[in-house]
């Protein structure tokens, strides 16, 4: 009846992947489903789209060709010769302007030579018309039967010509030589939307994947991980001769009904102890050696086993890491939908900071968000000790809602600022709460896969919102991407209220590190400072500055589409999520932490010295995933160094206080970055200042492998073997 | 209750009756605005324009009717009668007798001028500014207003270069004209601005100190030999006056002429025009008018444009000089 030690082991193991083979079947196929249907759909309406093409083109066509016609009949009808027609290609390319779809115009006499054209195709079109493989209507017949209210449309005749459709209209006035306009329209112009379409579809589909995946996995959790760990760690109880509790019956459905059969056991087995220990007294009082034996036997019995008959306590479940999983992947989800265009969305709001140049005041949203979050976090730290995570994430809610819908809503520069402090205090006192969550959590003794989880749901909310952001700037504008995000903001919020544990028993957070103390420290520690200053820093200002804030100008500024910017920049995230388990092995197993730091700097270098030799949207590709390699590949060893570099008894608390020390370093590099790209941008322009931003951490990382290489006799972080940890 | 309904019921239908009280002319008029119109060269489109606006809203006017004639002292006579029998509106058609009959606004004599005694509205006058009858387009700041029936120089010369790009502009007119002269002078200073040529050629006088017709064909001839690539007319009364010679000579030296008013390319063959047509201004002018009759003080209503206007293209004189417009401008233009 009672399961045994197999499920004991589940509680250790990672959560991110709740309950084994089954739970990992269950998501692969609904996200195989997910992914089918989708597809499906998608080619669905790719052929629809193809379909339809053809003929809105020659609707297009129709509509521009009435208007010229129009003009020219009106000035043969004035008596104005055919060949002494004035601007005649002028006044056809502003037609042509007009559609993208058209390839060519031109103009024909009535014995088929071209007197005017214009466009791109021209060389094509009359190549055509010297094989004279161009359909010209018969003008004879035209002639015969003037229809002067101009119908064009039953009059003209189409070619399909190779990739070009041509339609020849007749002109026709009497007395005057008749003409034949011939319009060329080719859908290579609609190629670049279709290929955008696809495009977005991808990223739309891989969103949904990875949505669909964090709802299942907190599902799975809530109904059947949870309610089977609970169980586990029950039946370890009985299994160690507890049976002194009942467990709280959670999750659904079958989950419940196996919780509820185990108390039903609990409690018969505690009622049989029951009647045994009366029927026992009874024994006891027939006789002393009745009594004794009695007595002997009872125990034996409770010298391995513990009851509680009427009196049984309750066990629940413990706060699982996945709890807090799902809430968090929607903060960041929701907070990462403006970053593909925040750059943008400021340069396009009136400045009152005329004094200031305009790319050093867009640049100001995404530093007084750094800055913002900078000073909010410590308060956040305490708060969480004395209130609670849960109550934290729904107080840090308000301010994030708050600041992406008046972000939406800015009329100038100054309210947008405004917006993102609000929205970073949010954003500080969620990330802080989600944090103590996942410490307590850890504190529980399930360190193994707590770091993983909030590292994969940060990273993942981060790749689907800075990708599908951009598609829905597109297609609904910004102020209705700000309001999705507050939504989701309030949806993350629900959630956490429901899942998240009011936690009475509030471990206290632990202080936050002394700012003087670290100080001393950090600058008696000249390698930490080395890396601090050579590696974390310029990393922080290559990424503020590079993606967030170059990299949508740049694009925007090469005339790429929203939706490609916002999947460029995604790749950051991507490239980051690839390496990062690199760099936690060469780490690790290989004690290498220069190389992969020196790396961190070096790889965007290349990626940026690339740039000029690449069209905009490739170049800026590879840099920004260039960028996401190198700072995975040299997070993990950076914040493994730390406490390498703490040998001796006091090494750990020293390593807390530099980890912090350099998270605010770190911080003040996400502030800079903006304002030095801005610097560059408004003095050298775009091209030059995403080289430099490039070759910053690049030229750092040099000067720190000679740190490392110049120091006397020792490289930079000593090879550990135990030290103080 | 019922009470309460009834009052309410009543106050509905008393705001009914009002609002539809409302819709009829503003004031219950128990007589005739009675406006003296004093015109430059008799009754013409504006004139016409002007009657019709009152005539089409019902609104009972009586015209007194004064034409000078084209002299100055006739119109100062009929100010003296303006300021005898006190209309409620003095009309004033053309610049010189807006001119004579207001005065300098700076220089006021309340002997000759009619000296903000009663409220007067102009129209058909060029340059109000320049000319000294209002100091400022958007606050005439005296009693008088009006409306303006020419664009802006540089917004002419810019349609002009939209028919062909020209380097040089010529262009003949009567010297003791105020009117042209100020034109000449806007001329001048686009030719400095812009850098083309000016070609300036006016009309000799006789002894009498008035302009010689005659001389006309020889001047634009002259104007032809010189290079001008096309022949600017201004809103001059002596070329109204000879507008076909002035435009056949054009035609004859096969030089494109261009025109800021009506007359020359609906009357008579200039080749191109950014006019006002007289009509409409004559009733924008009434609209104004209407304004004051009804209490607006005329120092606050602006002096105006209307808001579009017309570009005509003559096609037989294009034919004759072969000279033919834009494709681009013959879709926007009016033929005649």
């Amino acid at each position: 009846m009672i399961a045994q030690g197999s499920k004991s082991s589940a509680a250790d193991r990672a959560p991110a992947v709740a309950g084994g083979r089954e739970s990992a079947a269950l998501i692969l196929l609904v996200v195989a489903v997910l992914v089918l249907a989708t597809l499906y759909v998608a080619n669905r309406a790719l052929d629809a789209f193809n379909r339809e093409l053809l003929p809105l083109m020659d609707r297009e066509a129709e509509a521009v060709s009435s208007s010229i016609a129009a003009t020219i009949e009106r000035a043969l009808a004035l008596g104005i010769p055919a060949d002494q027609l004035v601007e005649v290609d002028p006044f056809l390319d502003e037609f042509r302007r007009q559609l993208p779809s058209l390839g060519y115009v031109a103009l024909l006499d009535g014995k088929g030579s071209l007197m005017h054209g214009v466009g791109p195709e021209l060389p094509a079109f009359e190549a055509m018309l010297t094989a004279k493989r161009v359909l010209r209507p018969d003008l004879s017949l035209v002639q015969a039967q003037p229809d002067s209210d101009g119908d064009l449309g039953g009059r003209s005749i189409s070619t399909s010509l190779d990739g070009i459709r041509d339609t020849a209209w007749p002109i026709v006035v009497p007395g005057q030589e008749p003409l034949v306009l011939h319009i060329g329209s080719s859908s290579r112009a609609y190629d670049a939307q279709i290929t955008d379409v696809r495009w977005d579809i991808w990223i739309v589909l891989l969103v949904s994947v990875l949505a669909t995946y964090e709802i299942l996995i907190f599902l799975l959790a809530r109904s059947a991980e949870a309610p089977m760990t609970l169980l586990g760690r029950a039946v370890d109880r009985v299994v160690a001769g507890d049976w002194t509790r009942t467990v709280a019956v959670i999750g659904s459905d079958e989950s419940r009904q196996v919780l509820r059969t185990f108390n039903l056991a609990v409690r018969t087995v505690n009622e049989a102890f029951a009647r045994l220990t009366w029927k026992a007294e009874e024994i006891a009082r027939e006789g002393r050696e009745a009594a004794e034996r009695i007595g002997r036997e009872i125990g034996a019995l409770t010298e391995r086993h513990r009851f509680a008959p009427g009196r049984l306590g309750r066990m629940t479940a413990l706060p699982g890491a996945a709890m807090a999983r799902t809430p968090l992947f929607i903060f960041v989800f929701a907070e990462q939908l403006p970053t593909s265009f925040m750059p943008l969305y400021a340069g396009s709001l009136p400045s009152s900071f005329t004094w200031l140049d305009p790319a050093v005041a867009i640049g100001l949203p995404l530093s007084a968000f750094v800055v913002a979050v900078a000073v909010a976090t410590p308060l956040g730290g305490w708060w969480v000790g004395r209130i609670g995570s849960r109550n934290v994430f729904l107080l840090g809610a308000l301010p994030a809602v708050l600041g992406h819908v008046l972000a939406g809503l800015a009329s100038d520069l100054t309210m947008l600022i405004a917006a993102r402090v609000i929205a970073a205090i949010g954003y500080a006192l969620v990330t802080i709460a989600c944090q103590h969550h996942f410490v307590q959590v850890a504190n529980l003794g399930r360190q193994a896969g707590t770091l993983a989880v909030f590292v994969l749901a940060v990273v993942t909310g981060t790749i689907c919102g800075m990708a599908i952001g951009a598609v829905v700037a597109d297609r609904l504008g910004f102020t209705n991407t700000f309001m999705v995000a507050g939504g989701l903001v309030v949806v993350a919020a629900l959630l956490a209220a429901w899942v998240l544990p009011a936690d009475s028993d509030a471990v206290p957070a632990r202080r936050a590190a002394e700012g003087g103390s670290a100080w001393l420290l950090a600058l008696r520690a000249p390698r930490f400072l080395a890396i601090v200053i050579l590696g974390a820093i310029p990393a922080k200002i290559a990424l503020n500055g590079m993606v967030y804030y170059l990299a949508p100008l740049y694009l925007a500024q090469a005339e790429v589409t929203l939706p490609a910017i916002g999947r460029t920049i995604m790749m950051y995230s991507i490239g980051m999520l690839v390496a990062i388990r690199i760099g936690a092995w060469l780490a690790d197993r290989r004690r290498l932490y220069l190389v992969p730091m020196a790396l961190m700097g070096l790889l965007p270098a290349a990626g940026a010295l690339l740039l000029p030799w690449q069209d905009p949207e490739v170049g800026m590709l590879i840099a920004v995933t260039a960028l996401g390699i190198g700072h995975g590949l040299g997070s993990a060893p950076m914040l493994a160094a730390v406490p390498a570099l703490c040998p001796g008894p006091d090494g750990r608390r020293q390593a807390a206080l530099l980890l912090g020390f350099l998270r605010s370093a770190e911080r003040v590099g996400s502030m800079l970055g903006p304002m030095i790209g801005a610097v560059l941008l408004a003095s050298a322009g775009p091209a030059a200042a995403a080289l430099w931003l490039g070759l910053i951490p690049g030229a750092a990382a040099i000067l720190l492998a000679l740190a490392g290489w110049l120091l006397p006799g020792r490289v930079l972080v000593p090879a550990m073997s135990g030290g103080g940890r | 209750m019922s009470r309460g309904l009834i009052g309410r019921r009543s106050l509905l239908v008393g705001g009914l009756t009002a609002g539809l009280a409302a819709r009829r002319p503003a004031r219950a008029q128990q007589r005739p605005w009675r406006i003296m119109m004093i015109t430059w060269r008799g009754w013409e489109d504006a004139c016409q324009g002007f009657a019709d606006f009152f005539s089409e809203r019902n609104v009972p006017v009586e015209l007194v009717l004064r034409d000078a004639g084209q002299s100055p002292a006739m119109v100062t006579r009929h100010v003296a009668e303006a300021k005898e029998t006190r209309p409620d509106l003095v009309y004033l058609w053309g610049t010189t007798t807006a001119m004579v009959a207001l005065g300098p606004y700076d220089a006021v004599d309340p002997t000759i001028h009619l000296a903000d005694e009663i409220p007067a509205v102009f129209n058909i006058v060029t340059e109000p500014v320049w000319n000294k009858i209002v100091p400022s387009l958007e606050r005439p700041s005296r009693r008088a207003t009006g409306t303006l029936y020419i664009t802006a120089m540089a917004q002419q010369l810019a349609t002009l270069a939209t028919y062909r790009p020209f380097r040089s502009i010529g262009i003949t007119y009567s010297p003791i004209e105020g009117n042209s002269r100020a034109v000449v002078e806007l001329l001048g200073q686009e030719a400095r601005r812009t850098g083309f040529e000016l070609i300036d050629r006016p009309v000799p006088l006789d002894d009498a100190g008035k302009p010689i017709a005659a001389a006309l064909p020889a001047k634009v001839a002259e104007i032809a030999r010189a290079g001008a690539e096309w022949l600017y007319i201004a809103p001059d009364t002596f070329l109204n006056g000879n507008k076909l010679p002035l435009t056949q000579a054009a035609l004859d030296a096969g030089l494109p002429s261009f025109t800021s008013t009506e007359p020359y390319i609906l009357q008579a063959h200039a080749l191109f025009g950014l006019v006002s047509r007289y009509y409409a201004v004559g009733q924008f002018t009434a609209f104004k008018a209407e304004q004051i009759l009804n209490g607006v003080e005329p120092a606050s209503i602006p002096v105006e444009p209307l808001a579009r206007f017309s570009l005509i293209v003559n096609v037989q004189t294009a034919k004759r000089l072969e000279f033919y417009p834009p494709l681009s401008l013959l879709r926007f233009a009016e033929t005649v």
